[in-house]
């Protein structure tokens, strides 16, 4: 009997003990796969953060690589316009050297080079005066923006009576030419003018023609780069609209 | 605790704000220096043009002297 109370003792204790254990154990597993849960939701919030991240940047990537394109392509129609403009000018400057002595040409080329410098200095100096403007306004940035375009604007189409005032030089310069033509021809048919004189006119008619023709063109040129400036203002007008 | 909730709401709500100002201010000046361009570049080209036609204009009164 004495035996038999042991044994039991023994065996519910027994009994007890590994109840706690698989209740431990439970316990245990449960804890594990609510963490191993919660590491793999957090794994989960990373990764979408992440992959937000990274199509922000690429958004912004993207939105880079099609401004630097559009300024690319700016750039480029804008290096076509002045190749046009030097082609002309070197095809003169071309043509005063031939027929220069080396004296000459070296005084052509100094005259060049300080026109050249002339002008982007000017330049220069213009753009220094307007970010001066531009950085001494204290006022709202987007306000001074509009005030610009409406200046340059009125600018641009003030500039359409000196277009003009060169149209009318151009067809004046043409009558005259074609006068004196003209008159040359007379001069000719009635023996009143001599050979020497002849050849002299001539050379100042091609002259003049030449001259009258690269006007001409740099009339062209002025109109097409003033209609671009003013699409380009009414774009940058556009933008302001659509931020608003 | 609530308190602390709205500061820094409130906080959040000026950077925002302070931010998206500052992009539209750097967008405003960007847009304000190719106008500057524009401006200087017409008025180069149309000084060119006048200096062209006041040349051009010489050589026609030499021509009217022939």
């Amino acid at each position: 009997m004495k035996h038999l109370k042991i044994i039991l003792v023994c065996t519910g204790l027994f009994l007890l003990s590994n109840q706690q254990t698989l209740t431990a154990q439970v316990n245990s597993e449960t804890e594990l796969a609510k963490k191993a849960g919660q590491r793999k939701a957090e794994m989960k919030a990373e990764k979408e953060q992440m992959k937000a991240q990274m199509k922000d940047k690429k958004e912004a990537l993207k939105d880079n690589m099609k401004d630097k394109q559009s300024e690319l392509k700016e750039m480029q129609v804008k290096k076509g316009e002045i190749n046009a403009e030097m082609q002309e000018e070197r095809a003169e400057m071309k043509a005063k050297m031939q027929n220069a002595t080396s004296d000459e040409k070296v005084a052509l080329k100094a005259q060049m080079k300080e026109k050249m410098s002339a002008k982007r200095m000017d330049m220069a100096q213009k753009r220094e005066e307007l970010k001066a403007k531009r950085e001494a306004f204290k006022g709202d940035k987007e306000a001074y923006k509009t005030e610009r375009i409406e200046a340059v604007k009125a600018r641009l189409t003030s500039y359409d009576s000196k277009i003009d005032a060169s149209d009318q030089l151009v067809t004046k310069g043409q009558d005259k030419l074609a006068a004196a033509k003209a008159q040359l021809e007379k001069q000719k048919a009635e023996g009143t003018i001599t050979d020497e004189e002849i050849s002299k006119r001539e050379m100042t008619f091609k002259r003049i023609e030449e001259k009258l023709k690269k006007h001409e063109n740099a009339i062209e040129r002025t109109k097409t780069r003033i209609q671009n400036n003013k699409e380009k203002l009414v774009e940058l007008e556009k933008v302001e609209t659509v931020e608003e | 605790m609530k308190t602390i909730f709205k500061i820094a709401l409130l906080v959040v709500l000026f950077s925002v704000a302070s931010c998206r100002d500052s992009k539209k201010d750097d967008a405003a000046v960007k847009a304000t220096e190719q106008i500057e361009t524009i401006e200087v570049e017409t008025d180069s080209l149309v000084k060119d043009l006048e200096l062209e036609a006041n040349e051009l204009e010489k050589e026609l009164n030499e021509l009217e002297n022939l």
